[in-house]
């Protein structure tokens, strides 16, 4: 594992969202790497900076949102330099996205044929307009969309939910980019569906060779796609590591108490556990660790001063008072 | 398609009916009569008869209604009461055409601004021209045309001089009528595309074309304004039939023969015949704009494909 080579590489990124009612420090120091050919998981729950982190990456951050300060490498260079026209071909050639709802994320107006074709016209410009019409019937075929030469003149509407999410995904590795940037893609589906998409994505992955990122709050779905693991908590990173690391030697109490909240068939007892409180307001972050409101583990530290980051292994960190050594003496 | 026309047509024939049946009774309610005047007291008994045969007003209503409908069925709109022995339809074809013209102008210009300023606007939310287009759009809303029209009369017409004011001659007299009426769908159409762009933008399909990176040009032109433009599309059909029929305010400012005038002027003097036809031709026009209006709209969007069976769910 160690010898794959690094695609992507988030070093240190603040990012910040003016809004109307202030100031939202989205992101607070996220740093990360992508390998190679490997599925990189991101959990956490709504506003955690997940998303956010990714739209920084692309460079698609909503209005009045903008990186602050930190890098993110591809293959290397630094990205947040690049210029809106440098960014157009990073965009959908090197990096795309996929979205949470596929049913409001194709334009309604465009046959899905287009849909496709556009993104082979934006970045392989050497293709006839025959040869980016069969390469895109193919794709509709490689994500198993029955009859893709009928398809390929339909509209959105006459495609059903996870019918729609197979187009996006078709459209996001059209151009057979090394990074795909998941949000949430089975949130919006059926159980059942869910499960295809997943399996969709991991056959496409390896027969194309792309690293993936997949952003989601569902922990059945990494323990099914992920190699490894990145847990957010109010806009930083909390724990990273292996997808086993992390599910069986988790070291933050707020991993622990997500492994806890999942529900469990056959249980004896009745009530779900969730986490108690409610994730911190980032327009005014908390000086401290952002979990230590809600933390079971909290110490007075905690609230004081922001955690360091401990490693356990070559992967595997967290961001917790809990493993300082002085902490550790005082116990 | 052409079966959804026509079964929309013969609609359209069913409601002029109705709205023709309507309007001739209401007219035949109302208190006096063409001959309403000092004169017509002045002649015997025998020739108000006389007068009164001759455009049948002295047959029951019923058998008035029947002639009319069927003779209108011939393409007869009957004679004027008021303007003697002119037919209908020319009356009305002599005065349609100067409304036609400001209005029609009237529209192409204030879409034209109205439609661009508003994309700017939504593109550059918040900045210069996105505040300058909604001042623009409160003004020209809230402000009363016949205001407008009197500060281009007095300001370019009397003062700079730069236009001719007060009579109908050549084209020339027909722009400061046409930019008095401009106003309105100018400040309408920036406002309603304006809030539409700034939706759109917001909307899903938005980022996902710009993760697909294209340019600012491309992600306008192919993925927002055909999503933007539909709800637009219903406020222009509307606003296209009452330009082009003609405003009284503006027609009576500038004193532009028009339409507007002859439908006040036919309801003052009971012209029976010239309100009959105005008001099946008003009815008519709208009509028309709005079955264009749906084809339009089902052009644009194919969720709402006319061509039934397919699709439309």
């Amino acid at each position: 594992m160690s010898e794959k080579k690094k695609l992507l590489e988030v070093k240190d990124m603040y990012v910040s969202i003016h809004t109307d009612s202030g100031v939202v420090q989205a992101v607070r120091g996220v740093s990360f790497d992508l390998y190679e050919v490997e599925t990189l998981a991101i959990v956490g729950e709504s506003g955690s900076g997940k998303s956010i982190t990714n739209k920084a990456i692309m460079g698609l951050l909503p209005i009045g949102g903008r990186i602050d300060s930190g890098t993110v490498l591809l293959g290397g260079k630094d990205i947040t330099h690049y210029t809106e026209k440098q960014m157009r071909d990073v965009r959908g050639a090197e990096i795309s996205m996929i979205f949470q709802d596929p049913l409001t994320s194709l334009n309604p107006t465009m046959t899905v044929g287009k849909q496709i074709t556009e993104m082979l016209m934006l970045h392989k410009p050497g293709m006839t307009k025959e040869q980016r019409k069969e390469r895109a019937i193919e794709l509709l075929g490689m994500v198993g969309i029955p009859n893709p030469t009928e398809r390929f003149d339909q509209y959105p509407h006459q495609f059903s939910g996870g019918m729609r999410q197979r187009v996006m995904i078709s459209i996001a590795l059209a151009c057979e980019p090394k990074i795909l940037i998941a949000d949430e893609p089975t949130t919006a589906l059926d159980v059942t569906i869910q499960a295809q998409i997943l399996d969709l994505m991991k056959e496409l992955q390896k027969k194309i060779n792309t690293s993936i990122i997949i952003i989601t709050h569902n922990l059945g779905v990494v323990a099914s796609v992920a190699d490894r693991v990145l847990v957010m908590y109010g806009g930083k990173f909390a724990e990273v590591g292996d997808l086993d690391e992390v599910f069986y030697d988790m070291k933050h109490p707020y991993t622990k108490g997500l492994m806890e909240s999942i529900p469990i068939l056959h249980s004896e007892d009745q009530d779900l556990y969730s986490i108690p409180g409610s994730p911190p307001d980032l327009v005014k972050p908390p000086v401290g660790c952002p979990f230590a409101p809600r933390c079971n583990e909290c110490l007075k530290v905690c609230k004081l001063y922001p955690p360091k980051t401990h490693s356990f292994s070559e992967k595997h960190m967290a961001t917790c008072w809990l493993y300082d050594e002085r902490v550790k003496g005082a116990k | 398609m052409a079966k959804y026309i026509g079964k929309r047509v013969f609609y359209m024939i069913i409601t002029l009916f109705l709205i023709a049946v309507l309007t001739f009774v209401l007219m035949k309610i109302l208190p006096g009569s063409p001959f309403d005047t000092e004169r017509f007291e002045k002649l015997t008994p025998q020739q108000q008869q006389e007068a009164l045969a001759k455009y049948d007003l002295d047959k029951p209503i019923y058998v008035q209604f029947f002639k009319y409908i069927t003779d209108m069925l011939k393409g007869d709109f009957g004679t004027s009461f008021y303007y003697t022995k002119m037919p209908v339809t020319r009356v009305i074809f002599s005065r349609i055409g100067p409304s036609m013209l400001v209005g029609a102008q009237a529209i192409l210009i204030g879409l034209a601004i109205g439609l661009s300023l508003g994309i700017i606007a939504a593109c550059r939310h918040n900045g210069f021209v996105d505040n300058l287009t909604m001042i623009i759009a409160v003004l020209g809303i809230s402000v009363p045309n016949f205001v407008a029209a009197a500060l281009l009369q007095y300001y370019i017409g009397l003062k700079l001089g730069w236009l001719p004011v007060g009579f109908w001659e050549s084209w020339a007299c027909s722009v400061l009528p046409s930019l008095a009426l401009c106003v309105q769908p100018l400040a309408t159409s920036a406002r309603f595309i304006r809030a539409e762009t700034l939706d759109v933008l917001q909307q899903d399909y938005i980022v996902t074309a710009r993760s697909k990176g294209m340019t600012q040009a491309r992600l306008l032109l192919k993925h927002t304004l055909r999503n933007s433009i539909i709800p637009v599309i219903t406020i222009i059909g509307t606003m296209v039939v009452n330009l082009l029929t003609g405003s009284l305010a503006i027609e009576s400012i500038f004193s532009i023969p028009g339409i507007g005038g002859l439908f006040t002027d036919s309801v003052k003097n009971n012209d029976y015949n010239v309100i009959m036809g105005l008001t099946i031709l008003y009815s008519f026009m709208y009509m028309l704009a709005i079955l264009i209006t749906d084809i339009a709209y089902s052009l644009v969007d194919p969720r709402i494909r006319i061509a039934a069976g397919k699709g439309g769910d």
